[in-house]
């Protein structure tokens, strides 16, 4: 049982870490693109950017996943200098940041496969070294007003080492540095153990203190604590750095509400200190600052937290047993922690009256704990996660309700009969279902802004390497499609946008000797378009070259015909061919010709297409045009023999009869349909579908006139039945050959109709016109 | 085979059970095609049903015979005969499709007449002739035997994959799409 909660709490974390990152990455783009600009780092962003590494960090430790909440840590105490304005934000504090948050995922993707985030250490505390750096150069330069000069010149030292030792070897040695900070060390012991003695000193101060110093003196032990954990964390002393954050923590908790400290909250964090003394020990006699019942003094402060947050502000028995205990030796710890942690339990059970004040306080308190929980509630008020094979399975049945209903109430025993109650109940049965439709349909359906916001950071990135000035531009995130659409196109997007900043937009100063803005703009849109989706990826850089890109097709042997013959946008759709790159050299962006062979395979997935618009020197436009799936749909049953098909009503344009006059036979056989000025090419659907039809002369059936993206054709069909609601099934990977049917749909009969692709129906009719 | 037949296989082997991975092993559903009796394991089998009205599908190999629709479910089915380019029958009120569960896609299989679920130890079977090298036997896991009958059992996985079957015939017939 509890490993099935510990499981999904994993997934919990895994899924919304996932999110928390995607959210940070633009907004980190953005701020540093706003510091740029104003010279102002924009506070409220890097709060909530802060507020998020918080987060993170607190679930990671709170699951054990303790690389992660390192790291994370690292990165938080970086974000914190820009927080409190010590710093100007750097393109190299971004840079280092993403790769923090890189790294987090490839951790992330560590604890999906294995449930743990073990590995990859060595990467980890160069990452966090390098945070280090950052953090102390930028102390180095701001923190003239600090209280020891020497410290910070020890700190500057010790980050030169690091980041020496970066720069040469890469990747940081653990035991060498150490070995090579061993002075460092010994610095380091002695501060520590002066902070600590201080610290001592001050908190039993606080347990008799003069009126109003309070606040005072927990503020004088939190910054020692505060700069004892900075040297740690920057020492890679890991475990003293978790103990001494844990103790800031809690004397945070109580900064501003020092009404709450009790005597046995300071006894607790006296046992913390007493316990970083040991590890400060440990250090100096030449070990590794282990601390004896780390985790266990850590479960304390985290149950003292708890219960503070919960509104208790002193609980008379445990303070009592704490006090007996008097001073508290190392032997005696283990035991006093058994006793104390039973007295907690009584008085979490005592303390069914909370003060709703403390709690509203405590709350406020930007606590690591409040915080991860109040972000948890507000994830609760908001949505719940649910399996998608339960929403699928949601909209299938809703896709059979729509049949039944269709089988009910187009019964053929009700034919001519009077029945206006049943009428009237069957409207309102009607409306109540197709509400559902659209609400279960709706559920799946998520806004594109996730996918769009992962290219910022791409943009960025390929800004950064290839020394372009580019600028994202995006429109139309709040356009839903399905969820596992945003699967599908999150690749091309990457690929596109890649091509885009690679291959389109020039550098710089070409850009300026052409008479463009410095800027290259690159544009990503989405809208609905009829019953598609319409993602547009656009920039305003070279354009594609006609010329280079046929020279390339035919050194690979991709031409099928004679390149004079080919329109436009023949050629274009040539990039999309597997192999093929016009780039001349493969650089580390793009050039393999894989990228644009993705964007089409993953798009024929989605029954979408791909039209490319492309001016010389102007820019490109790539369109992905994608249907809607899982949609319930209008549809116009149409009979051909004894099979039925099914047209979406969106494409068709008008049915006739013809008469003889209005078709024309071309030299080649086409049979062409005139109406008014417009001439129309005839699909037989009969011949297509290798079916016998009723009629084989045009002017017995019906011509079914459709249209898609400004082509038409004229279907001809035996009759058409009529026009119902269709639940679009998919077929069956089995049939995936199957061109010119995007899908089935069941009649009210039971049986299977296919529904026809238009838009395929016409490319393979012009296709079959070719061959001619 | 009357429908209560059918009806009698089907309760008698309670394809559901959840303990039955253990029970399953070396189970077979029997069917005939022509003289010959074929055997699939019983795993992959998630029901029978009598022959439905089929719906084609364009653009596929011929044994393919195209979709039904199972309880809403729309799933396609694979004629055995036609894929094993044997005389194309009739169907008739023997016929039977047998829904198979393979890489988690259902397909229906038209059968000439199902037969009975036997058990098959595994010393019962004996390979594949190895003298043939015939296109059909890849799909073949093994001959069994069974009171005095020779089964020929089919391995699902090879027979079902789209890569081998109609996906590459498709595009021998119609050349580089």
């Amino acid at each position: 049982m509890f490993k099935d909660m510990e499981q999904e709490f994993l997934r919990v974390f895994i899924s919304e870490s996932r999110e928390f990152i995607e959210e940070v990455e633009p907004q980190l783009i953005s701020i540093h693109e706003n510091a740029e600009k104003t010279g102002k780092i924009d506070l409220d962003s890097i709060n909530s950017i802060f507020r998020l590494f918080h987060s993170l960090k607190g679930s990671a430790a709170s699951l054990g996943l303790n690389n992660i909440a390192t790291l994370t840590h690292k990165a938080e105490a970086m974000l914190d200098m820009f927080r409190v304005g010590k710093a100007m934000i750097r393109i190299e504090h971004i840079d280092v940041l993403m790769r923090a948050l890189d790294m987090v995922r490839d951790y992330l993707d560590l604890v999906d496969a294995n449930k743990s985030d073990l590995g990859n250490e060595e990467q980890k505390e160069a990452l966090e070294g390098e945070l280090g750096f950052f953090i102390q150069q930028v102390s180095e330069t701001k923190g003239k007003g600090t209280a020891k000069p020497t410290k910070a010149a020890i700190k500057s030292d010790n980050a030169r080492a690091v980041g020496a030792s970066l720069d040469s070897s890469g990747v940081g040695d653990k035991p060498e540095t150490l070995g090579g900070m061993r002075p460092l060390l010994e610095q380091f012991v002695t501060e520590a153990t002066e902070i600590l003695d201080s610290s001592e000193a001050v908190l039993i101060e606080l347990e008799k203190p003069a009126e109003g110093e309070t606040g005072i003196l927990i503020r004088e032990v939190f910054r020692g604590i505060h700069s004892l954990k900075g040297n740690c964390g920057f020492l890679g002393l890991a475990n003293l750095e978790s103990l001494s954050h844990k103790t800031e923590t809690i004397l945070d908790l109580f900064l501003g509400t020092e009404e709450n400290l009790a005597p046995e909250h300071i006894m607790t964090i006296l046992i913390a200190v007493d316990s970083l003394r040991q590890g400060i020990n440990d250090l100096g006699t030449g070990g590794t600052g282990r601390i004896e019942g780390k985790e266990m003094i850590e479960d304390l402060i985290d149950q003292m937290m708890a219960n503070i947050r919960a509104g208790s502000g002193s609980s008379k028995k445990l303070g009592e047993i704490l006090l007996e205990e008097g001073t508290i030796t190392d032997d005696q710890l283990e035991q006093a922690l058994i006793k104390q942690k039973a007295a907690l339990g009584e008085v979490l059970v005592d303390m069914g009256a909370t003060n709703p004040d403390a709690v509203e306080r405590a709350l406020k308190k930007q606590s690591e704990q409040s915080q991860a929980a109040g972000a948890a509630k507000q994830l609760k008020k908001s949505d719940i996660r649910v399996d998608t094979e339960k929403l699928d399975k949601l909209v299938n049945l809703v896709g059979e309700l729509v049949i039944a209903e269709t089988m009910v109430t187009r019964n053929s025993d009700l034919k001519d009969l009077q029945l206006e109650n049943f009428e009237k109940a069957v409207h309102h049965l009607r409306r109540i279902t197709s509400e559902l439709q659209d609400v279960a349909m709706s559920v799946r359906m998520i806004p594109l802004a996730m996918s769009f916001q992962k290219l910022v950071r791409v943009v960025h990135d390929l800004g950064r390497k290839s020394n372009k000035k580019i600028k994202l531009n995006l429109a139309g995130e709040e356009t839903e499609i399905d969820k596992t659409m945003t699967e599908q196109i999150a690749d091309p997007l990457v690929h596109m946008v890649r091509n885009a900043a690679d291959h389109g937009i020039e550098p710089p100063e070409e850009r300026l000797q052409l008479g463009k803005p410095e800027v290259g703009v690159i544009t990503i849109e989405a809208r609905y378009e009829g019953s598609e989706v319409w993602i547009i990826v656009s920039d305003d850089g070279r354009g594609l070259d006609r010329d280079k890109i046929l020279e390339r097709a035919e050194k690979k042997g991709l031409l099928s015909k004679e390149p004079a013959a080919m329109s436009d946008e023949e050629v274009f759709e040539l990039i999309f061919e597997p192999g093929f790159s016009t780039a001349n050299t493969v650089s580390e962006v793009s050039g393999r010709g894989v990228g644009m062979d993705v964007v089409k395979r993953n798009l024929e997935k989605l029954k979408g297409r791909t039209v490319v618009k492309s001016k010389a020197g102007h820019g490109t436009s790539i369109y992905l045009q994608i249907p809607l799936t899982l949609a319930i749909i209008d549809g116009m049953l149409v009979r051909v023999g004894e099979s039925r098909y099914t047209i979406p009503l969106l494409s068709i344009r008008e049915s006739l009869r013809p008469l003889p006059g209005f078709i024309t036979r071309s030299p080649s056989g086409e049979e062409i349909l005139r109406i008014r000025e417009d001439l129309i090419s005839i699909i037989r659907l009969h011949l297509v579908h290798n079916k016998k039809p009723q009629f084989t002369e045009l002017t017995e059936g019906i011509l079914v006139v459709v249209e898609e993206h400004g082509r038409r054709v004229a279907i001809f069909v035996d009759e058409i039945l009529g026009q119902q609601q269709t639940v679009i099934k998919g077929l069956s990977s089995f049939l995936s050959m199957a061109e010119g049917i995007s899908g089935c749909t069941i009649l009210g009969d039971g049986a299977v109709s296919l529904i026809l692709d238009i838009g395929s129906l016409i490319s393979k009719a012009a296709a079959q016109v070719k061959k001619y | 085979m009357s429908d209560l037949k059918k009806q009698n296989i089907v309760e008698d082997f309670d394809f559901d059970d959840d303990e039955s991975e253990d029970t399953q092993e070396g189970k077979y559903l029997s069917f005939r095609i022509g003289q010959e009796v074929y055997g699939i394991k019983i795993r992959h089998v998630t029901e029978i049903v009598g022959i439905q009205r089929i719906t084609e599908v364009p653009d596929m190999p011929c044994y393919v015979k195209g979709v039904i629709n199972l309880r809403g479910n729309v799933i396609p089915v694979v004629d055995v005969r036609l894929r094993f380019n044997m005389q194309p029958r009739d169907y008739d009120d023997r016929t039977c499709v047998i829904v198979v569960n393979v890489n988690e896609s259902p397909i229906g299989l038209v059968v000439d007449t199902v037969k009975e679920v036997i058990s098959i130890q595994p010393q019962m079977i004996s390979p594949p002739p190895a003298v043939s090298q015939s296109e059909i036997n890849r799909y073949i896991q093994g001959i069994g035997r069974f009171d005095s009958e020779v089964i020929i059992l089919l391995t699902m996985e090879e027979f079902l994959s789209v890569k081998n079957s109609h996906l590459t015939s498709l595009q021998q017939n119609l050349g580089p799409l």
